[in-house]
């Protein structure tokens, strides 16, 4: 009877284990780069980007007025030449001799229209507000004045003039950001599964929607010389160990940020050893705020206490193990107008620090308990743990932990909902004010502190208000010192951007706002030194 | 037999009436709302959108607005998927999560009979404790290390299978036996312990007097009066697995309908956590439904009571 029975399953089983063996795709075909998105784009349309990693579809297929190139050096594109007004609020842009998938031009007046449509007051693009240094942009959003008023015009196909609030040196590199990407006038809505008319270095050959999109190059890109892959695959994985493991087992030709999530936690310091973990610095700050109604946190030295206290090598060493650089300012290194030397305390200052800070509290307030909130993930949880750890041991506070979906993290936080909270923070361009401009309002869903200053904000805004590059500089510096002076926030690092890649694979450039272009990106034979 | 099935339409009816009004109001209690992102929206672009989605009316006109489409049979359309209407992403997505849920079924209920019975008959034996560890650790193991552990041995160890992603049937098998596994050791249980009752009652004391053979007896008298509760668990447990689990879908890159289902919500994509959560009730009740059927097919003393 049971050998019966084992026959029967051992039948049932050959075919099971041997069924057609045709898994894997044929290993890495030549000029074909594999890549992971940890989602799938919403719509291909440039109008539909969010604040997300997913922007990094559309330098693939469309290209803006300028670019940067592999070197990270800011080049024209779509221009081919540009000249500013002497006050630096006039740009007037030549339109490069370029053309759509389709074969239509590429015209000024494909820009004019679609950055009018994202601006459109009854459907807005969601990041329209990264528009706003344009003239007019607001009120025309507002719907207050009519469109025609904006401050972008093409007195010809080729001449595209763009009038700012105020004169930014950053906004030509605002320019090779997506939400200042063109799309065909005579074909605003062609971005189906099907068809995609773009003006990029690729062009959209199969979408399987919740699988993967090929991209072929685009025979009618202007600088087709420079571009070296033939075919792009992408596939829409969202577990980023299943990721690693296509990658390792050659089937990825990328695995990490900023295309998904990131290298699980578990797994950086490995590929760090075995000497295949790639980082690059991106100008992300992680940091913890405090909610200033607190009633220890609303004590500055209390604030001080804990936020020097952080041990903020040990966890880049042995959390976050991706080369990240500990951070003492909110702002990035490079931006930073504050030395970047560590203050250090020792234990015995820091508690002394913290109970003088006590003295202040009402006694029968003094055990309130500090909440951390996190959004749930692996790196974020033992990061916190950390923090909790060392607060407990040092000042015997009583230190709890509260994991959170993300966006009902924000939304808690936004509403004050919280004590201590993680976030982190990257600023639309290298312009020290898109950081700081995070504190003009005191509710921000990215701190919550409730944290008010009236010298910090006529510092902060005066910088765009002022008679000359020197004197921005200057009240810039003293809003990044009023604010720093406060510790309304505990900066902990600086964000890199880890992934790790097939060695041939060179030519590519990450921007510091996480988006990765691959336009001259090719498979070299050499593998690159490290 | 009429009035029972009047009886449960009625039912049926008012429970997707439920469904609707309960999910409704909880999706509206969520913290967060489509538009919450790490960069805060400027406020007049979130008063537009608001307006553009009807989310700047009150909940009770949204409840019957949404009511009312969804009796005129449309679900709307994805909110983070512009292109896509609800009905198009579930029929997308709903076969692929349905293949292997079948697979799953089918091995979880041939394989859970035949452990079960296979834990019966070898009670008495010495290798009775091994198989009821197995079928223990299997009910133990959840499928999130189950499956990345059928992933190493299967695919990087001996490169046999597929690690992930969608295509062929070869990519199906892992996430197929992931699935599978826990449903198929909880039958098992549940034959076994079935079964050593039936086996000791005297309608089998008879056919064995009467010299029928021992095969005879299990599979002919005595299995079909064990599968009772088999098919009750398999009612239920059909809806989740057809319907696609998140955590196997996710682990395996498989665009079913399970991913979806978690994507809308972490997304606050309110059209679509409205129309999976829907279909996911109707394909659950629908189950549930049948499995009665089948138990009034099994045992004639229920059909009797509807006569």
């Amino acid at each position: 009877m049971l050998r019966f029975f084992c026959q029967l399953t051992l039948i049932g089983l050959i075919p099971l284990l041997s069924c057609c063996h045709q898994n894997s795709l044929p290993y890495s075909k030549k000029n074909r780069l594999r890549i992971n998105f940890y989602a799938e784009p919403g719509t291909l349309n440039p109008k539909g980007t969010t604040f997300s990693y997913l922007n990094n579809i559309y330098p693939m297929l469309f290209e803006g007025l300028m670019r940067f190139d592999q070197d990270g050096k800011l080049c024209t594109a779509m221009a081919d030449r540009y000249t500013c007004s002497d006050d630096g609020k006039i740009y007037t842009f030549h339109i490069r001799n370029a053309k759509w998938s389709n074969g239509e031009p590429v015209t000024a007046y494909d820009f004019e229209y679609s950055w009018k449509q994202m601006l459109d007051p009854h459907s807005p693009a969601t990041v329209a507000s990264n528009l706003f240094s344009i003239k007019h942009a607001e009120e025309v959003l507002a719907g207050s004045i009519p469109p025609s008023h904006l401050g972008v015009y093409a007195p010809d196909a080729e001449t595209l003039v763009v009038e700012l609030n105020y004169p930014s040196s950053y906004f030509l590199e605002e320019l090779t950001l997506p939400h200042f990407f063109p799309i065909n006038r005579h074909h605003p809505d062609c971005f189906s599964q099907l068809e995609c008319i773009g003006n990029g270095p690729f062009t959209l050959k199969k979408w399987t929607p919740q699988q993967e999109m090929e991209l072929l190059k685009n025979p009618r890109y202007w600088d087709k010389k420079n571009v070296h892959l033939d075919e792009i695959h992408i596939s829409f994985l969202t577990d980023i160990n299943t990721e690693l493991r296509l990658f390792e087992k050659g089937q990825l030709d990328w695995a990490g940020g900023p295309l998904s999530t990131g290298i699980p936690t578990h797994a950086t310091s490995r590929l760090n050893k075995a000497g295949i973990l790639q980082t690059r610095k991106s100008h992300q700050t992680y940091y913890y705020s405090f909610n200033l109604t607190h009633p220890l946190l609303r004590i500055s030295q209390i604030r001080k206490a804990l936020s020097l206290s952080i041990p903020r090598r040990e966890i880049t060493t042995h959390i976050t193990a991706g080369n990240e650089e500990p951070a003492y300012h909110f702002l990035p290194k490079e931006l930073s107008f504050l030395s970047d030397k560590e203050v250090w305390l020792s234990d015995e200052e820091l508690v002394q620090l913290f109970n003088d800070g006590l003295e202040i509290v009402e006694p029968n307030s003094r055990q309130t308990p500090i909440v951390i909130s996190y959004n749930n993930l692996e790196h974020h949880r033992a990061i916190a743990q950390t923090i909790q750890q060392r607060w407990k041991e040092l000042f015997d506070a009583d230190v709890r932990l509260r994991p959170r979906e993300w966006k009902a993290h924000i939304s808690e936080v936004a509403a004050g909902n919280f004590d201590v909270a993680r976030f982190s923070w990257l600023g639309k361009n290298s312009d020290p004010y898109s950081y700081m401009e995070l504190f003009l309002d005191p509710h921000h869903s990215m701190h919550g502190t409730s944290w008010q200053s009236l010298h910090f904000r006529k510092a902060l805004l005066h910088s765009k208000e002022a008679e000359s590059p020197e004197e921005a500089l200057s009240s810039l510096a003293l809003a990044e010192d009023l604010l720093d002076r406060e510790d309304i926030i505990a900066p902990i690092l600086y964000q890199n951007v880890v992934f790790v890649k097939n060695p041939q694979l060179q030519g590519f450039h990450i921007a510091r706002f996480g988006i990765v272009d691959f336009k001259s990106a090719k498979f070299s034979t050499q593998v690159e030194e490290r | 037999m009429v009035r029972y099935l009047i009886e449960r339409f009625i039912y049926l009816f008012i429970s997707i009436l439920l469904i609707i009004t309960l999910t409704f109001l909880m999706i509206k209690a969520l913290p967060g709302d489509p538009f919450t992102e790490e960069k805060a929206l400027a406020p007049e672009v979130l008063t537009k959108l608001k307006e553009h989605y009807n989310l700047s009316l009150s909940v009770g006109e949204q409840y019957l607005i949404y009511l009312r489409s969804v009796f005129s049979g449309d679900f709307g359309t994805s909110m983070v998927y512009p292109s896509r209407s609800v009905c198009d992403i579930i029929l997308d997505s709903f076969p692929i999560s349905a293949i292997i849920g079948l697979q799953a079924i089918f091995v979880s209920a041939t394989g859970g009979i035949l452990l079960g019975i296979l834990l019966q008959l070898n009670n008495q034996s010495r290798f009775s404790p091994i198989l009821t560890l197995t079928v223990l650790a299997i009910i133990s193991i959840p499928s999130f290390i189950a499956a990345p552990l059928l992933q190493y041995f299967f695919a990087i160890r001996w490169d046999v299978l597929p690690l992930a992603k969608w295509g062929s049937f070869s990519h199906t098998i892992l996430p197929t036996l992931s699935l599978a596994a826990f449903p198929m050791a909880v039958i098992a249980r549940l034959v076994d312990v079935k079964l050593s009752e039936v086996l000791k009652s005297d309608y089998i004391t008879l056919a064995e007097a009467k010299g029928l053979s021992k095969f005879r007896i299990l599979f002919r008298h005595a299995l079909p009066n064990t599968l009772a509760p088999v098919v009750g668990y398999l009612g239920q447990t059909s809806a989740a697995i057809l319907t696609g689990s998140f955590v196997v879908e996710r682990i395996f890159g498989i665009p079913g309908l399970g991913t979806w289902y978690v994507a809308s919500i972490l997304n606050r994509d309110y059209p679509l956590i409205m129309g999976t959560t829907l279909f996911y009730s109707l394909v659950l009740i629908t189950l549930i439904f049948i499995s009665d059927l089948l138990y009034l097919a099994l045992d004639p003393r229920l059909r009797r009571r509807y006569e």
